[in-house]
C-alpha cells in the first residue's frame, strides 16, 4: 500500500484531501506546517509521494521542498504542490524548486487524484 | 521543534489507516465531504451524470465553501455541451447587417447623383425635418397651380375689367348721346312745336308782312322769352329761336350766347355742379330778315312741310347771319402725338376752315289753314357751349366728353395741352375714317347695333384693343392733351337720317373717353385682388399642408422616436402602427422585429459588459493586491540593502509569494556564504594572531643564529689564527727541535695547548652544528605554518570568489560586498604568493643549511682528525722529544698538516661566512614572513569588519 504525506495547514482542506486520497487507497499522513513535516520525515519511513501546500504559517512549502531536495535520502520522493497561488509564474517557480506537479486550488477531486496517480512511485 | 499536537492526526492515521473520514465534528461539513467522496467515486467510475447531480447538490448546498467550489470545479471539468445562442437571433442579426449593407450601397449611389447639387443646399434639405420637407413639397406643389390659376384669373379678370371698362364706356356714350343729342333735339322740337302752335293759335300768318309788322312785338317776345314752363333748362340752353316766313326769311330771332363761349377762361376747368343761369346768356342782336332758306334742313321743311330734326353742320356764313360766328369759330389745332393717331388731312371734311358750327336744329313748319306760312327754328349751337356740356356731363356722370363736327372737336371738357379745353383738335384718322363713312342704318339695325356686346364680341374685342368697332361706334386709345384715354366714338347724323336713313352720312361724332390711368388703376386693383386671393389660397394651402405633412410625418416621427428609444436602449417599446398595410406599416413591423433582435443583442451585450466589468474589477483588485504584495515584499526585504541578511519575506498567497521565496533563498544562500567568509576571516585572524609570537621567535632565533654565526666565524678565524700559530710554532718547534731537544718539552706543552684549542674548536663546531640543527627545526616549523597559511589563503581565495559571485547575483545590494570579497581574494592571493616565496627561501636556506651541516660534519671530522693528529703529534713529539732526530722529518709532516689545517680552517671560515650570509638572509625573510603575516592579520580584520556589516543572526 502506497503512502502519501500531506502538508496542509487548512483544517477542512486537510480533511478533504485526506478523505479523497484515503478513498483512493493511499495511506495518508498529514502535517500542518513545515517544521512538523520535516520532523515527521526525519523520523518516519519515507512516503511514496508528498503533497505540499505553499502558503503556511512559518516556513513555506517551497522551503520544505528545497529542504527535501537537498536531503540525500528524501530527494527522490516526488513532490506535488497543491496551492491556491494560481499564477503561471507560481507554478513555474514551484516546479523549479524540484516538484513534479502543481495543482491549483480549488481543484476537482479527480484532478488531484489523477496527478497523484501519475507521479506516485 | 516537533509539535505533538499537530502530529496527532498523523500518528492516528498511521495507527489506523482505515480511518479516512474527517476528524472534525461539524456534521454538515461531514455530510458534504461524504457527498464529495461519493461524487468522486461516481466520476471515477464513469457515471458522469450521477456524479454531476451529486456535485450540483454540493455546489448548491455549499455555495461559497471549499466543497462547493471544488464541486463547481469538478462540474466544469466534466465534459458538458456548452449552451448555444438561439440561431434565430444570429440569423436576424445577419439579415439586418446585410440589409444595412444594401442600403449603404444605394445611399452612396444616391450621394453620387446628389453631388450635382450644391452641397450646402443638399445639406440644408437633408437637415430639414420630414414635416418641413413634406410641407415644402406640398406648398411648392400647390404654389405652381395656385400661381397659374391666380395668374389666369388675374388675366381673365383684367380682360373682363377691360371689357367692362369698354362696355361701361359704351353705355356712358349711349346715355350721353341720349341725354345730350336726343334731348337737345327733343327739347328743341318741343319748343319749336310750341312756337308753331302759339303762332298758329294766334293766327299769325308769317308770310303776311302786314300781320308780321303788326305782331312783331309778340313774335319777338315769343322767341326771346321762355315759352314753356317745363324744364328750366329749356329756356336757357337754346342758342337760337327763330321764326321764319315761308321763304325762310327770319321774322323774329332770339339769339343767345352763353358767357362760357365768349369767356372761356372762366370755364377753363369743367365745373359739373354749376347751374346755368339765364343771366349768363348774352342776347345777340342781329338785323332781321336774314335768309335761312339756304340751310338744307330749312329748305327740306319748307319743301315737305314736315318737321325735321338733326345735328346740322351750319356754315360760318349762315352763323354770322345769326350773329353766332363768334361762338362757332374755333381754330383747328394740328397736334398729333404719334403718326398712328394722325388726323385726316385738312380739307377732307368741310368744316368751313374752322368757322362752321355744329348745331342741333329743329325746324317745325307752321301751317295756317293747311298752308305753310313759315317755320319755327329752335336749336343749340354746340361749338364752345361749355355750360351745356358741363351740365350734361353732370347728368351722365361722364368725363372726357367731346363733340365733333366731322373730326373737328368743337366742344369738350377734355383738357388740352395748354390747360384749356382741347378745342379745335382733330380726331385721329383711324377713327374719323370709319365713323364718318358710316351711313345711318334702319332702326332695327340700330337696335342690333346697340345691343349689349355678347361673349363672342368681347372675345373679338379682346383681340383688337387698338380699335374696336361694335357696328356703331369705335374705341380708340389716344392721347389728348397730356393724358392717354380710351375713347369711344359714335357718329352724329343730320336730318337726312329721317329722310333717307340708308344714305345719311354722319356729319360729326361724339366721344366719351376715360383716362387709361383709371383702367390701369382698376386693373391694378383687380391684380391686387387676384394676388390677394391667390395669397389667401396659398396661405390656406400652407395651413392645410402643415397638418397634412404632420399627419404624414407623424407616423415617421413615431417610428423615429421608436428608433430613438430603441437606440437609447429602452426595452419593451413597440410601434403601434404595425397593423397598417402601407409602407409605414411594413416599416413598423420590421422595426418591431428589429427591436426584438436589438433587445436580445442588448441583453447579450449587457451580460458581456457585466462580465467584462466584473473581470475588470477582478483585474483591478488583483492589481491592487499585487501592488500591496509588492509593497509589502519591498518593505520586508528593505533590511537586506542595509546588510540584514536575516530578512525572511513571508511566502503569501499573492503573486509575489514566489518572488519572496526566491528572494528568501537567495538571501539565505548569501547569508551562508557570508557566514563562511566570516568564519574563514576569523580563522585567518586567529591563526595570524596565534602565529605572530612564534614568527617573532623565528625571527629572533634567526637573528640570534646570525649573531652566533658571527661569533662562530670569529672563532673559526681564531682557529685559523691558531693553526697559523701552530704552523709558526711548528716552525719554531722545528727550529727549536733543530736547535735542540730542550724545546721538546715546550713542544709537548704547546701540543697540549693545541689539543685544548682543537677541543675548543670541536666544541664550537659542535655548538654551531647543534644551532644549525635547531635552525633546521625552525625551518620545519616555518614550513608547517606556511603550509597552513597557504591553505587558509587558498580557501579564503575560494570563498571570496564564491562571495563575489553571490554578491553579483544580489545585484546593487551586493556591490559593496563584492568589492570587499574581491579585496579579500586579492589579499589571499598575495598571502599565498608571499607564502610561496617564503617557502622557496626557506627551502634554499634549508638546502644551504644542509650543506653547512655537511660542511660542519666534514669540519668536525677533520677537527677530530686534527685532534687525533695533534695527539699523534704530541705522541710523536713525545717520541721526538725522546728522539729529536726524528723530529725534523716529522716537522715537515706537521708543517704540511698545519698548512692543510689552515686551508681547511679557511674553508671552514668561508663556509661559516656563507652560513652567516644565509642566516642573515633567513633572518630578513623571516622578518618578511612576519610582516606578511601581520598584513594578513590586518586584512583578515578588515574582512571581518566587512562581513560584520551583514546581520546574520536574528
Amino acid at each position: 500500500m502506497k503512502s502519501v504525506f500531506v502538508v496542509e495547514d487548512g483544517h477542512t482542506e486537510q480533511a478533504m484531501i485526506k478523505a479523497l486520497l484515503g478513498q483512493a487507497g493511499f495511506v495518508v499522513s498529514v502535517a500542518s506546517n513545515v517544521d512538523e513535516a520535516w520532523n515527521w520525515l526525519q523520523n518516519n519511513a519515507l512516503p511514496n509521494l508528498i503533497v505540499l501546500d505553499i502558503v503556511m504559517p512559518g516556513k513555506s512549502g517551497l522551503e520544505l521542498c528545497r529542504m527535501i531536495q537537498e536531503h540525500d535520502k528524501m530527494k527522490d520522493v516526488p513532490i506535488v504542490f497543491c496551492s491556491s497561488k494560481s499564477e503561471e509564474f507560481d507554478r513555474f517557480w514551484a516546479l523549479r524548486q524540484g516538484a513534479k506537479a502543481y495543482v491549483v486550488k480549488p481543484y476537482a477531486p479527480k484532478e488531484l487524484l489523477d496527478t497523484v496517480f501519475t507521479h506516485i512511485q | 521543534m516537533y509539535d505533538s499536537r499537530n502530529s496527532l492526526s498523523t500518528t492516528s492515521d498511521r495507527n489506523d489507516p482505515s480511518k479516512i473520514a474527517p476528524d472534525y465534528s461539524d456534521t454538515a461539513s461531514d455530510e458534504l465531504l461524504k457527498k464529495l467522496l461519493q461524487a468522486n467515486s461516481l466520476e471515477q467510475a464513469g457515471a458522469l451524470d450521477e456524479a454531476r447531480e451529486v456535485y450540483e447538490e454540493i455546489a448548491a448546498a455549499d455555495e461559497a465553501g471549499l466543497y462547493g467550489v471544488s464541486a463547481r470545479k469538478a462540474l466544469a471539468t466534466i465534459a458538458d455541451t456548452p449552451p448555444q445562442i438561439p440561431p434565430s437571433m444570429n440569423s436576424g442579426v445577419w439579415e439586418s447587417a446585410n440589409s444595412t449593407d444594401d442600403d449603404g450601397g444605394k445611399t452612396s449611389v444616391r450621394a453620387g447623383f446628389l453631388t450635382q447639387f450644391p452641397r450646402g443646399i443638399e445639406q440644408q434639405w437633408n437637415n430639414l425635418s420630414f414635416t418641413n420637407k413634406l410641407t415644402v413639397l406640398l406648398v411648392s406643389g400647390a404654389i405652381l397651380p395656385v400661381a397659374i390659376v391666380t395668374q389666369g384669373l388675374i388675366g381673365r379678370t383684367q380682360a373682363r375689367v377691360e371689357q367692362e371698362f369698354r362696355s361701361q364706356l359704351q353705355r356712358t356714350t349711349s346715355s350721353w348721346e341720349e341725354d345730350y343729342v336726343v334731348w337737345t333735339e327733343d327739347d328743341s322740337l318741343t319748343e319749336a312745336e310750341n312756337l308753331a302752335r302759339l303762332v298758329r293759335a294766334n293766327g299769325i300768318n308769317l308770310s303776311d308782312p302786314k300781320q308780321i309788322a303788326q305782331r312783331q312785338g309778340y313774335l319777338s317776345a315769343l322767341v326771346t322769352q321762355g315759352i314753356t314752363a317745363g324744364d328750366r333748362r329749356a329756356d336757357v340752353t337754346k342758342s337760337f329761336r327763330i321764326l321764319t316766313d315761308r321763304s325762310g326769311r327770319t321774322l323774329a330771332k332770339g339769339i343767345k350766347i352763353h358767357d362760357s363761349a365768349l369767356n372761356p377762361e372762366a370755364y377753363r376747368q369743367p365745373n359739373p355742379t354749376r347751374e346755368i343761369e339765364p343771366s349768363e346768356f348774352i342776347a345777340i342782336e342781329t338785323p332781321s330778315n336774314a335768309n335761312l332758306g339756304d340751310l338744307e334742313i330749312v329748305r327740306q321743311v319748307l319743301t315737305t312741310g314736315q318737321p325735321l330734326r338733326g345735328i346740322e353742320l351750319v356754315s360760318g356764313e349762315i352763323l354770322s347771319r345769326l350773329g353766332l360766328e363768334n361762338q362757332a369759330e374755333i381754330p383747328i389745332l394740328l397736334s398729333s402725338s404719334s403718326p398712328d393717331l394722325a388726323p385726316a388731312p385738312i380739307g377732307t371734311y368741310d368744316i368751313d376752315e374752322g368757322s362752321a358750327g355744329l348745331a342741333t336744329v329743329v325746324v317745325y313748319p307752321i301751317s295756317l289753314n293747311n298752308q305753310l306760312v313759315g317755320t319755327a327754328i329752335v336749336g343749340v349751337l354746340h361749338n364752345r357751349h361749355f355750360a351745356l356740356l358741363d351740365t350734361f356731363q353732370q347728368l351722365v356722370d361722364a368725363n372726357s366728353i367731346s363733340v365733333f363736327a366731322y373730326d373737328w372737336r368743337v366742344n369738350t371738357n377734355v383738357p388740352g395741352r395748354d390747360g384749356t379745353r382741347a378745342l379745335g383738335t382733330l380726331a385721329p384718322k383711324s377713327v374719323s375714317n370709319p365713323i364718318l363713312d358710316r351711313p345711318f342704318k334702319s332702326p332695327q339695325t340700330d337696335g342690333q347695333g346697340d345691343r349689349e356686346p355678347g361673349f363672342f364680341d368681347r372675345l373679338l374685342a379682346q383681340g383688337n384693343e387698338e380699335l374696336t368697332d361694335d357696328g356703331k361706334g369705335l374705341f380708340q386709345e389716344e392721347t389728348i392733351g397730356n393724358e392717354k384715354y380710351l375713347t369711344y366714338y359714335r357718329p352724329l347724323y343730320n336730318h337726312q337720317k329721317e329722310l333717307n336713313p340708308q344714305e345719311a352720312k354722319p356729319i360729326g361724332m361724339l366721344s366719351v373717353g376715360r383716362s387709361l390711368d383709371d383702367l390701369e388703376t382698376l386693373v391694378a386693383e383687380q391684380q391686387r385682388l387676384g394676388l390677394l386671393v391667390g395669397g389667401v389660397v396659398l396661405v390656406g394651402v400652407i395651413f392645410a399642408a402643415i397638418p397634412i405633412a404632420r399627419a404624414f410625418a407623424g407616423s415617421l416621427t413615431e417610428l423615429a422616436r421608436f428608433a430613438q428609444k430603441v437606440g437609447r436602449g429602452q426595452t419593451g417599446v413597440r410601434v403601434s402602427a404595425s397593423d397598417r398595410a402601407d409602407e409605414i406599416g411594413i416599416l413598423a413591423r420590421e422595426l418591431n422585429q428589429m427591436a426584438v433582435g436589438i433587445e436580445a443583442n442588448i441583453a447579450a451585450v449587457k451580460q458581456q459588459e457585466q462580465l467584462r466589468r466584473e473581470e475588470a474589477g477582478q483585474q483591478r483588485r488583483e492589481k491592487e493586491k499585487l501592488q500591496r504584495g509588492v509593497v509589502n515584499l519591498l518593505l520586508e526585504i528593505e533590511g537586506a540593502q542595509r546588510g540584514d541578511l536575516t530578512v525572511n519575506a513571508p511566502v503569501t498567497e499573492g503573486s509575489v509569494g514566489s518572488i519572496a521565496d526566491a528572494f528568501n533563498i537567495t538571501i539565505r544562500r548569501l547569508r551562508d556564504l557570508v557566514l563562511q567568509v566570516q568564519t574563514a576571516a576569523n580563522q585567518v585572524n586567529d591563526l595570524a594572531a596565534r602565529n605572530a609570537p612564534s614568527m617573532q621567535q623565528v625571527s629572533q632565533t634567526a637573528k640570534m643564529q646570525a649573531s652566533e654565526t658571527q661569533e662562530t666565524l670569529k672563532t673559526v678565524a681564531q682557529i685559523g689564527d691558531s693553526i697559523r700559530s701552530v704552523d709558526e710554532s711548528t716552525q719554531q718547534a722545528a727550529q727549536i727541535a733543530q736547535q735542540g731537544a730542550k724545546a721538546a718539552q715546550e713542544g709537548e706543552d704547546v701540543m697540549d695547548m693545541t689539543v685544548t684549542s682543537i677541543d675548543k674548536i670541536s666544541d664550537a663546531v659542535d655548538e654551531t652544528a647543534s644551532k644549525v640543527n635547531r635552525l633546521t627545526e625552525s625551518f620545519g616549523q616555518i614550513l608547517q605554518i606556511l603550509t597552513l597559511i597557504s591553505s587558509i589563503a587558498e580557501r579564503t581565495n575560494l570563498l571570496a570568489y564564491n562571495a563575489s559571485i553571490e554578491a553579483s547575483r544580489a545585484g546593487e545590494n551586493g556591490q559593496g560586498f563584492r568589492v570587499v570579497a574581491e579585496e579579500v581574494r586579492r589579499l589571499a592571493g598575495r598571502a599565498t604568493e608571499a607564502t610561496r616565496s617564503i617557502e622557496q627561501i626557506v627551502d634554499a636556506i634549508q638546502q644551504e643549511t644542509i650543506e653547512v651541516q655537511q660542511a660542519m660534519e666534514t669540519g668536525k671530522a677533520e677537527v677530530a682528525e686534527g685532534t687525533e693528529l695533534v695527539n699523534q703529534t704530541k705522541q710523536t713529539l713525545k717520541r721526538l722529544a725522546e728522539i729529536t732526530q726524528t723530529i725534523d722529518r716529522y716537522l715537515q709532516s706537521i708543517s704540511q698538516n698545519t698548512t692543510t689545517q689552515a686551508r681547511a680552517s679557511d674553508r671552514v671560515n668561508q663556509m661559516v661566512e656563507q652560513v652567516s650570509t644565509t642566516t642573515q638572509s633567513t633572518s630578513a625573510e623571516a622578518e618578511a614572513v612576519a610582516t606578511s603575516l601581520q598584513d594578513l592579520a590586518t586584512l583578515a580584520t578588515s574582512l571581518q569588519e566587512s562581513v560584520s556589516q551583514f546581520r546574520l543572526e536574528r
